[in-house]
């Protein structure tokens, strides 16, 4: 059973759409910036990349929380790129870390309870306009959620629950996060460095991402065009900490491996990976002995890169943005740089980090990679699809 | 015709100070208390089972495991609000402040690398948990997967359900081997009476009857 990736939706501080994300990363523009004046519950000298403009279509007041509307425009668009009509009992897998926890803090505020109903609530007016009635399952695995939605979508395919189905996660930047990052003194003092030696810690960010993911028959049963093809997927768990990562990056080495044997042709190397990569000390060396582990002597010839510094650690919307982030560099032929990447880590420096953009072949293949609190890894393998 | 259903299922309610006496007398993995009460519970309902199944904790190791709560780690969320509100930080609140900390933590007691899954939402968040069980083994990622769901009392806005004790049910789902369905034993009715006065909970038990259908019958077209 062979599985493709049909549409794709993302919404982030670079822009409500992938055709945004898309030039930013063809030119190098992150957007990432200053907290400073944008919310008032952030603090002023904080780096964050927010969603700016989003609006809930259909929301009178005004009230609606962010992350479903991020998620709605995120959903849609990649429905309405895969060319599919509004459909009913669509499987639409979530992933998020904290849900709406932007409702449930404004909830305290006022001394309501918010129930699980509200807090992990996906749904609204605008996704129905494209998903009437969608089967939801919303999964919550820390920063590897949506990675986690991905995988568990593909395998609906798989077991032939469904020919269509739609993964997608979202997080919203809230001062709950914001100050328990800072707490646990993980922040950089500005924009994420990751692999760099000077690395100080992670930037966050928000957003939404959705890829709309169908069965071999179903797309040839309407001729559609697919982006890419999902081949291999893999998820382990590091037993080591609840925060920090195996220093030996066996977990997530264990999560490479498996996406790539289930990829099935192990002498081909991807053509680059997309990294974690969260510029946290920890994190980025573990990824680093993570990727040695799989490929020894190969590992200096596989070009890695990492797209946080564009859009800031979307926590649970991490997996899915940077998997549509890979499957655009793949057809787009360009790999972008990690930014803010000036002198690579000498503990890793036998690797290839990509600071210039990479063209690329088009055909190729290459994974994705996320790591989560709780010590959980994923690594998603996807290879492009010619026209 | 089932292809797979629960086979062992154990269930466990208790108010807090109960679930940490247990907890201390049968588990003793120190770090869960300095986690929050859920981690605690999911713990001890894991042990109970293990030992409901004649387990060691080495068996467990590959096993998959599906977790699904509601008002999951509220204790550290409201910890961590609560101290910013007091312009205090707390990090070990904000980092065990994660629906997936619990299962984090079983990980981590009882060296689980497995899949390991948690699954939010409201009342059909278990029915859903049940689904993605399946899901697993449907695909055969998994043999066998571990299916835990739990409530601990949540501090919302101020208010502790008061009185009420923390509940949660645990069990065992695998593939069935051959045609037939019967075990001799119907793991679902034996469960207690305290999963059942749960409707959170007992909309997992109605799932798990109804789970394992030889044609899931999903597809939409």
């Amino acid at each position: 059973m062979r599985i493709y990736v049909t549409g794709m939706g993302a919404v982030s501080c670079l822009g409500h759409d992938v055709e945004s994300h898309r030039c930013a990363f063809m030119k190098g523009n992150s957007g990432v910036a200053r907290l400073a004046g944008q919310r008032r519950d952030l603090p002023e000298e904080g780096y964050g990349g927010l969603v700016q403009d989003i609006e809930m279509a259909g929301s009178a007041d005004g009230t609606a929380p962010r992350g479903p509307a991020m998620l709605a425009q995120a959903v849609c668009e990649a429905w309405s790129q895969a060319g599919l009509s509004p459909k009913r009992q669509v499987p639409l897998v979530v992933g998020s870390t904290h849900g709406n926890l932007d409702l449930w803090q404004a909830a305290r505020r006022k001394g309501r309870l918010l129930s699980s109903d509200k807090l992990w609530n996906v749904e609204s007016a605008a996704l129905h306009e494209c998903l009437p009635d969608p089967d939801v399952t919303v999964i919550s695995t820390a920063c590897t959620a949506s990675a986690v939605a991905v995988q568990q979508a593909c395998r609906m395919l798989k077991a032939g629950w469904a020919e269509v189905a739609v993964a997608a996660g979202y997080e919203v930047l809230t001062a709950f996060v914001y100050e328990g990052f800072s707490a646990l003194r993980s922040l950089s003092r500005k924009v994420c460095r990751p692999f760099d030696r000077d690395r100080d810690g992670l930037t966050l960010g928000e957003g939404a991402a959705a890829v709309v993911l169908e069965s071999e028959r179903h797309l040839q049963w309407r001729g559609a065009v697919p982006l890419a093809e999902v081949l291999g997927w893999g998820f382990a768990v590091d037993s080591v900490s609840l925060t920090a990562p195996d220093p030996g990056g066996r977990g997530a080495a264990e999560a490479l491996t498996a996406a790539l044997d289930m990829a099935g042709n192990r002498k081909e190397l991807p053509a680059f990976i997309n990294l974690h990569g969260t510029g946290t000390p920890h994190n980025d060396q573990m990824e680093g002995r993570a990727i040695e582990r799989v490929f020894g002597a190969a590992a200096s010839s596989i070009p890695l890169t990492a797209t946080k510094p564009f859009t800031g650690h979307m926590c649970g919307a991490a997996g899915v943005i940077e998997l549509a982030a890979t499957i655009m560099a793949l057809r787009d032929g360009h790999v972008p740089p990690i930014l803010g990447l000036k002198n690579v880590d000498p503990e890793i420096a036998g690797l290839s980090f990509i600071t210039s953009p990479l063209p690329l072949e088009r055909g190729g293949m290459a994974v994705s990679m996320n790591s989560g609190f709780g010590g959980t890894n994923t690594a998603i393998c996807v290879r492009d699809c010619l026209p | 015709m089932k292809t797979w259903g629960a086979t062992v299922l154990v269930s466990l309610a208790g108010h807090p100070q109960e679930i940490d006496r247990a907890f201390r007398r049968e588990v003793r993995w120190q770090p869960a208390m300095r986690v929050n009460q859920d981690s605690r519970f999911v713990l001890l309902l894991l042990q109970r089972l293990l030992n409901a199944c004649g387990w060691t904790v080495r068996e467990l190791s590959r096993e998959a495991i599906v977790a699904c709560c509601q008002d999951c780690s509220m204790e550290s969320y409201v910890a961590f609000d609560e101290a910013l509100g007091n312009g205090q930080l707390r990090p070990a609140a904000f980092a065990a402040a994660l629906p997936s900390i619990p299962v984090a933590c079983a990980g981590l007691a009882m060296q689980m690398r497995g899949p390991a899954y948690t699954i939010v939402g409201g009342m059909q968040a278990g029915a859903r948990a049940v689904e993605q069980a399946g899901l697993l083994l449907e695909t055969e990622t998994a043999k066998r997967v571990i299916l835990i769901a739990w409530r601990c009392p949540a501090d919302r806005g101020g208010q502790r359900e008061r009185g009420q004790p923390a509940r949660g049910i645990a069990g065992v789902l695998e593939r069935f081997s051959g045609a037939t369905t019967s075990t001799g034993f119907d793991p679902v009715t034996d469960v207690t009476a305290a999963a059942s006065n749960d409707p959170f909970l007992s909309e997992i038990l109605a799932a798990l009857q109804r789970c394992g259908r030889a044609e899931t019958g999903r597809d939409a077209e």
